[in-house]
């Protein structure tokens, strides 16, 4: 029987999977245009590199946020907050973990949410101001990451809060 | 080509609250604006909840009057929800010692009074009332489709106003032409819009002819790729109908001193002959309200605005409009002030 961290794992793979093939789906339909306007020809290399910038875009702007706005769905309807705290965010980790590098991009994005993160949980904590369990918790979270940035999962955390009227 | 109808009639109903408490972004407004004889123009929406934050439990008002030189005298105020409260089947607005009251689907009196500014002010309908179907497009309903909760009913596209204004304290005797109308929504105004980068909305009065005009871009607010314009026209107390025969276009765009970018220039061009041909064009003379929607964000949303949306901004415009149309078969042309809004979502 595969457990919770293999399935993750799987999972996390397949996303990879599904983004390659994105990719190249989408070089192509850009050779394509370029040929039948009779524009610039790609040479393989520039088609590469497009692929490339692609994927960081991909990683950078949708891998997290997708995944959130479905989430946040899923949470409302099914009322089970694992799925923004837990299931959702250790997927995101996993694929994470298998990228060869963080995209500058997402690293600018994510750049500062921990130390939001951060005021926020003290200042919850100075002021007793009583939030829900699953902002506090999400809050909470970013501000771990001040000890190891997790830019995927960060990303996702600031969605939710953001749909969560913080 | 025009859709002439026929349109469901605006009932009471549609002006009561409508509640949808599964949201988080729940909202509804009621809006009314006013020019009078006398210079001043008049502005107000009393919100519940806001379509810029997720936030169900906001209850403010909103309240501008612009002297003849178009000096602005504008207010925000929160309100407890505890002493906010509306009905849900016809309109009856009450916030704190301000409130709505409609009487029927032809009058309502908006009594509003806070830090040396109010009106007492009754908004009587010149024309017929409609529910757009999509408050988004502004078009209104055919009767086959369902109404939808967020579905904006246009009470009062042509209201003779009357009452008293209050400005720095001194209260003058007001009357001139006015509108009315309420928009709803379950999702933020982003995501309620579908997406659009934008909307510009007005109303335009000639003798016999109303009309309300609306156009929405997609995608990017740079360049403007123009997707939908729609006109809603009444000729004396009826409506006519609806056409998004219209080619409409944003040009000439400044950073301002705000900035914020916007059009010097929109033009409309309706192209739905036996309906309405011609041209408007609106020359920008002044942007006379400028609210910076980021500034009112939670820190995560505008994180979020800031990744994905960039600059939500709503504008108001002082426009020099010049109109060459053929309405009906009619000719009518105009050159003079008007002034209407810009909703910047990117």
């Amino acid at each position: 029987m595969t457990t919770k961290k293999e399935l993750n794992k799987q999972m996390a793979q397949q996303l990879s999977t599904v983004v390659k093939a994105a990719r190249e789906h989408f070089a192509d339909s850009l050779e394509e245009y370029l040929q039948a306007n009779k524009k610039a020809k790609l040479s393989p290399s520039d088609k590469a590199n497009i692929a490339g910038i692609f994927t960081e875009s991909v990683r950078s702007f949708l891998v997290a946020e997708v995944p959130a706005f479905v989430s946040w769905l899923l949470y409302n309807e099914l009322n089970d907050p694992n799925i923004i705290k837990k299931i959702v965010p250790d997927l995101l980790d996993e694929y994470e973990g298998t990228l060869e590098r963080i995209p500058e991009r997402l690293v600018m994005k994510t750049k500062g949410l921990s130390d939001i993160g951060k005021n926020m949980v003290e200042s919850m904590a100075s002021t007793k101001e009583k939030k829900s369990e699953i902002v506090e918790s999400l809050y909470r979270d970013l501000a771990q990451m001040s000890k190891k940035m997790k830019h995927l999962r960060a990303s996702f955390d600031a969605v939710i809060l953001s749909l969560s009227g913080e | 080509m025009a859709d002439r109808g026929p349109f469901p009639k605006y009932v009471e109903a549609d002006e009561g609250l409508h509640w949808d408490p599964s949201s988080n972004s729940w909202w509804d407004w009621w809006y009314f604006d006013a020019d009078f004889d006398n210079g001043y123009k008049l502005v107000t929406t009393y919100h519940f909840g806001s379509p810029h934050t997720p936030e169900p439990g906001a209850r403010f008002i909103e309240f501008v009057i612009y002297d003849p030189e178009w000096n602005r005298h504008f207010t925000r105020k929160r309100y407890p929800i505890e002493e906010c409260g509306c009905a849900e089947g016809t309109c009856d607005v009450i916030m704190s010692h301000n409130t709505i009251k409609g009487e029927g689907i032809k009058k309502w009196t908006v009594r509003f009074s806070e830090g040396g500014l109010g009106c007492d002010c009754v908004w009587e309908s010149l024309v017929e009332g409609y529910v757009t179907w999509e408050h988004s497009r502004g078009a209104p309903r055919r009767p086959e489709l369902p109404r939808a909760p967020g579905s904006a009913p246009r009470a009062a596209a042509r209201a003779k106003v009357t009452g008293t204004i209050t400005v720095d304290g001194k209260t003058m005797k007001v009357s001139g032409l006015g509108y009315h109308d309420k928009t709803g929504g379950s999702a933020g105004a982003g995501g309620a819009a579908g997406g659009i980068a934008y909307w510009i909305w007005g109303r335009l009065f000639f003798e016999r002819y109303t009309l309300v005009f609306s156009s929405f871009g997609g995608a990017t607010s740079e360049g403007i790729p123009q997707t939908t314009a729609t006109v809603c026209l009444h000729r004396d107390e009826k409506l006519e109908g609806t056409t998004t025969d219209i080619i409409a276009s944003n040009s000439d765009f400044t950073l301002g001193e705000i900035a914020v970018r916007y059009p010097q220039l929109i033009t409309y061009e309706f192209k739905d002959p036996g309906f309405i041909t011609g041209k408007i064009s609106f020359r920008l003379v002044k942007v006379i309200e400028f609210m910076d929607l980021l500034a009112r964000m939670k820190p995560m949303q505008k994180w979020f605005i800031k990744q994905f949306i960039m600059q939500p901004a709503y504008l108001r415009y002082c426009s020099q409009c010049e109109a060459d149309l053929e309405i009906l078969g009619e000719k009518v042309t105009y050159s003079g002030p008007v002034w209407f809004e810009h909703m910047k979502l990117a």
